[in-house]
């Protein structure tokens, strides 16, 4: 055994154990401090010697006032026998047991209650456990990465304490701190089963928030190429030339019309062509004066009287007479 | 949170996946845009319509024995391939123009006033052509068509 100073939470796991409030892995692990440690044993020596004074201090206190003190738990909890009250009417007493709102008289009622009835010793052992898991976590300095782990060992440890399994207790000990019997579903072979408690989520997969920020990473860049109409799969396509032409391919007129054609043409070779190019494409239709006269004789503007169509730009001769039918002779 | 994220990534997964499809390939065009320009033209007076500022360098070339320049109409349609649609003129003729589908990298058009003039050309998208010659008031009728798709 050795005399090693007790830390601070040894000696309130001490004086939970002695004051009847520690869960079952509580409890064991007083147990094995008591067995290993002197220092735990004195530890729990003074808290009997301090219990005891304060007995006999509350038996003083009662014998000076009118009221006597209760001399029983009935007295306390009421007019039904302990063995008979329901667990949920003891519940608020229980309750306030584990945050240690009790007086002395009140604890030791309480405790009576857990040696003498198991239901009341299951629900205050929940209610135990249930608050050393918050405690835990809200003890936990750990950052934030860290609290999937604290999330996992609080689970086993409320695994290993059977908190979450039927047969420990034969009923749902998480909701319902009463009687009645588990719902019970019937399998294929028509047997009755309990049916399993909710299990607690999965713990969250770190990669999923990655793998979305990449994706939608990729996603804007090449939102934003797209945007900016840069090229990025190339399919070997031919340079679209930015040169505006346009090509005049066939012209068909009425008797009595004349076209004449400015620009280019798609019988133009390249040297005239490239002059034409550089033109805008005019599509002259011209009428004529009088279809015998005018045959074979290239359209000017003396010729025409007033109010007929002007002839093209004096400046551009036409190259050749226009036809009176079919297609327009070449510019 | 958790419920959000299953939809917010099926939208990134989605926005991925369009972003993804050929962004070079230029497929033809379903439909192109024609605007007609009516353009009274004079050799009376001296005057220019600003709102045919954009093509003043091209009337001096093509068009420079005359001197006074107004627009009279505006008209833009949109033709799908194989289709054809028909503006009313403001001498009383129709022109009807008329697409024909893409032919390396050109628009191919048909375009016909009455049945005075039938035409077919080839044209590049963003560039204008004229027909001209149609007797209109004290002068001829202009009409600048520019093909867009």
């Amino acid at each position: 055994m050795s005399d090693e100073t007790l830390t601070e939470d040894q000696r309130r796991l001490l004086e939970r154990w002695y004051d009847g409030e520690a869960g079952t892995v509580a409890r064991r692990r007083a147990e094995s401090l008591l067995e290993s440690n002197d220092e735990a044993e004195a530890f729990v020596e003074a808290l009997e010697e301090l219990g005891e004074a304060a007995r006999a201090a509350d038996e003083a206190a009662a014998t000076t006032f009118e009221t006597p003190a209760p001399e029983s738990a009935d007295e306390i909890v009421g007019t039904d026998p302990l063995d008979e009250q329901p667990l949920e009417e003891l519940a608020p007493l229980l309750e306030r047991a584990i945050d240690g709102e009790l007086t002395s008289a009140e604890a030791a009622t309480v405790r009576q209650l857990r040696r003498a009835r198991e239901d009341v010793a299951d629900y205050l052992d929940t209610l135990e456990t249930l608050g050393e898991a918050a405690q835990k976590g809200f003890d936990a300095s750990a950052p934030a990465d860290d609290l999937d782990d604290l999330a996992d060992e609080v689970l086993e440890d409320l695994e290993a304490e059977g908190a979450f399994r039927d047969e420990h207790r034969g009923e749902d000990v998480v909701d319902v701190p009463s009687d009645a019997p588990p719902e019970r579903t019937e399998s294929a072979d028509g047997e009755s089963e309990a049916e399993e408690p909710p299990r607690v989520a999965p713990r969250q997969r770190r990669w999923q928030p990655m793998a979305l920020g990449a994706g939608v990473a990729a996603a804007i860049i090449l939102s934003l190429l797209a945007l900016l109409d840069v090229e990025i799969f190339s399919g070997g396509d031919e340079e679209v030339t930015r040169e505006k032409v346009v090509i005049v391919d066939r012209v068909q007129y009425s008797p009595g019309t004349s076209v004449v054609v400015r620009g280019r043409r798609a019988d133009r070779t390249s040297g005239s062509g490239r002059r034409a190019q550089n033109q805008p494409t005019v599509i002259w239709m011209l009428r004529n004066k009088d279809e015998g006269s005018t045959a074979g004789q290239r359209p000017g503007p003396a010729a025409e009287p007033a109010g007929t169509p002007a002839g093209p730009d004096a400046g551009a001769k036409p190259d050749a007479s226009p036809t009176l039918r079919g297609e327009p002779d070449p510019i | 949170m958790r419920r959000s994220i299953p939809s917010f990534s099926l939208a990134a997964g989605a926005l991925l996946t369009l972003s993804l499809l050929p962004m070079t390939a230029r497929a033809a065009p379903d439909e192109i845009t024609v605007d007609v320009r009516s353009i009274s033209a004079s050799k009376e007076g001296e005057s220019f319509d600003v709102r045919l500022s954009d093509l003043k360098t091209k009337f001096e070339t093509a068009f420079g024995s005359y001197s006074s320049f107004k627009q009279v109409a505006m008209h833009s349609v949109s033709i799908d391939q194989s289709e054809k649609e028909t503006i009313e003129l403001a001498t009383g003729d129709t022109l009807e123009v008329t697409y024909d589908g893409m032919s390396d990298g050109l628009v191919e058009l048909g375009v016909s006033v009455g049945d005075q003039l039938s035409t077919t050309l080839r044209a590049s998208p963003g560039s204008t052509f004229y027909q001209a010659g149609m007797s209109y008031r004290d002068g001829i009728l202009i009409l600048a068509i520019t093909v867009t798709k």
